[in-house]
């Protein structure tokens, strides 16, 4: 094939990197309409940071089709998951589990190399070579700790929201993410205080 | 730079590291939604009957095959691949914006591809067919280059003119099918030549094998594509639309839709009338 098809088109969206709203965090109660939101535009506004989270906890490979498999299962229980506080929070538990699945890994990793055989061209681009060592030594530690990091760095979550998510107590989370930092400033040759 | 300070800098990067096409992603999740699901009603279809056949208690004869069975296009494996997400990170697919894409076919396709259909559907984009499924029945479109006519033992039929025009009157003179004339149209700006199809009723289950498809599953051959077989099954609508193109031999635009819904393939036409080819 020739080289045009492998460029990337300016029409593709960019991850907005903007704060979500109160409701998607979860925050807030529903609305006293009691209307729920429709899954399409969670779907719309969601992804790309389910995607943010999906490469973080797995890696490039596979990535898509991890925050796919999460925003499918949304999808199959939407009207249950609608109606929860923190839709967005009960999809990215999900996203969570299937990386930390065995299983899902392997079966991830194995679709990749699938469509790979098929489609021998296809291009993961990558990160800044600091960035892509950094996350896969985060992928290296204990899961709560890469969850935790991923988490809070990656989606920029507060820790209130973290622990939330991960069910636990937020002295948990902190306690993870000083361990991460430790580990993580250890294993890259970084100081682990901030500058 | 401190761990701290690192794992901002990695974040911002990951953050604002270029996605996947969401709206064809939505798409993507609506189409696997419909086709998992209808897999799972297959599923419990074929174990109901597969009790009623051990059981005794019913004589199929000729009758009609359910609606199981959908275009997988020509596919040298058996195991489709899952659809991909991000589909402007395929090779072979160039993102124009507003829904149109450019497939690197041998004959680059330009589609713009309506709601409620699939980018890239199937397998995938290869470098002589792409497919869109729509995402609310078991129907498509699919686009295949380099087609010739299939014999009934999926084999290269004998005798049939290798141009578009002989294909589709070999493909209406086929007597397990009921074909409307053949008549000229054009597809994408190209001159071509169209005929609809459906099985006769009471047809026997297809003498042959399809890609794609499991194997104890039959059909009646229709285009083969070096060695790739696709055909048509009891309770399908297709319309096939070939044109010749001096790279990429006989090309057919394949409309089809299971279900004998009303509608059905006119609703396809959409998806077909956003095709276009370079210098149409």
């Amino acid at each position: 094939m020739t080289k045009p098809f492998r460029k990337r088109a300016s029409a593709v969206l960019q991850l907005v990197d903007e704060q979500p709203s109160a409701a998607a965090l979860g925050r807030s109660a529903p609305s006293p309409t009691n209307e729920v939101e429709g899954f399409d535009a969670f779907y719309r506004r969601e992804y790309p940071r389910l995607l943010v989270l999906a490469r973080g906890l797995i890696g490039p490979a596979g990535a898509e089709d991890l925050a796919q498999e999460a925003m499918l299962v949304a999808y199959r229980r939407w009207d249950h998951i609608a109606w929860l506080d923190s839709p967005v929070g009960y999809v990215r538990g999900i996203c969570l589990n299937k990386a930390h699945s065995t299983t899902r890994r392997l079966f991830t990793e194995g679709r990749a190399l699938q469509r790979y055989a098929v489609r021998p061209a296809a291009r993961v681009d990558a990160l800044d070579p600091d960035s892509e060592r950094y996350w896969a030594e985060v992928r290296r530690l204990p899961p709560r700790q890469a969850q935790a990091t991923v988490l809070y760095y990656a989606l920029d979550l507060p820790v209130a929201e973290v622990a939330a998510t991960l069910g636990c107590a937020e002295g948990s989370v902190k306690s993870h993410l000083s361990r991460a930092r430790a580990t993580l400033a250890l294993r890259l040759g970084h100081t682990e205080e901030p500058s | 730079m401190s761990v701290h300070d690192l794992a901002r800098a990695a974040s911002a990067d990951l953050r604002a590291h270029p996605v996947a096409d969401v709206e064809a992603g939505l798409d993507a999740l609506f189409v696997a939604h419909t086709r998992r699901r209808r897999t799972t009603r297959v599923a419990i279809a074929s174990a109901a009957a597969v009790a009623v056949l051990v059981g005794g208690s019913a004589v199929t004869g000729l009758g009609r095959q359910p609606s199981r069975l959908e275009p997988t296009g020509p596919t040298t494996s058996s195991t489709p691949v899952p659809q991909a997400t991000g589909v402007c990170h395929d090779a072979l697919v160039r993102c124009l914006g507003d829904r149109t894409y450019v497939f690197g076919l041998s004959t680059p396709v330009t589609w713009q591809i309506p709601q409620g259909y699939g980018v890239n559907s199937g397998v995938g984009a290869t470098s002589h067919m792409v497919e869109s499924y729509s995402s609310s029945g078991p129907d498509g479109v699919t686009v295949m280059e380099g087609v010739k006519a299939a014999s009934q033992t999926s084999r290269l039929a004998a005798g049939v003119p290798d141009t578009a025009e002989g294909f589709v009157r070999w493909l209406a003179g086929r007597p397990y099918l009921v074909a409307s004339p053949v008549r000229r149209v054009t597809v994408g700006g190209r001159d071509a030549w169209h005929v609809r199809v459906t099985l006769r009723p009471h047809v026997a289950p297809g003498p042959g094998r399809c890609s794609g498809t499991p194997g104890a599953q039959s059909c009646y051959p229709v285009t083969w594509q070096a060695g790739a077989i696709t055909g048509i099954w009891s309770d399908m609508n297709a319309d096939y639309t070939a044109f010749d193109s001096p790279t990429a031999g006989t090309v057919v635009v394949w409309s089809w839709a299971f279900g004998h819904v009303p509608g059905d393939l006119h609703r396809n036409q959409r998806a077909v009338d956003g095709l276009s080819w370079g210098g149409s």
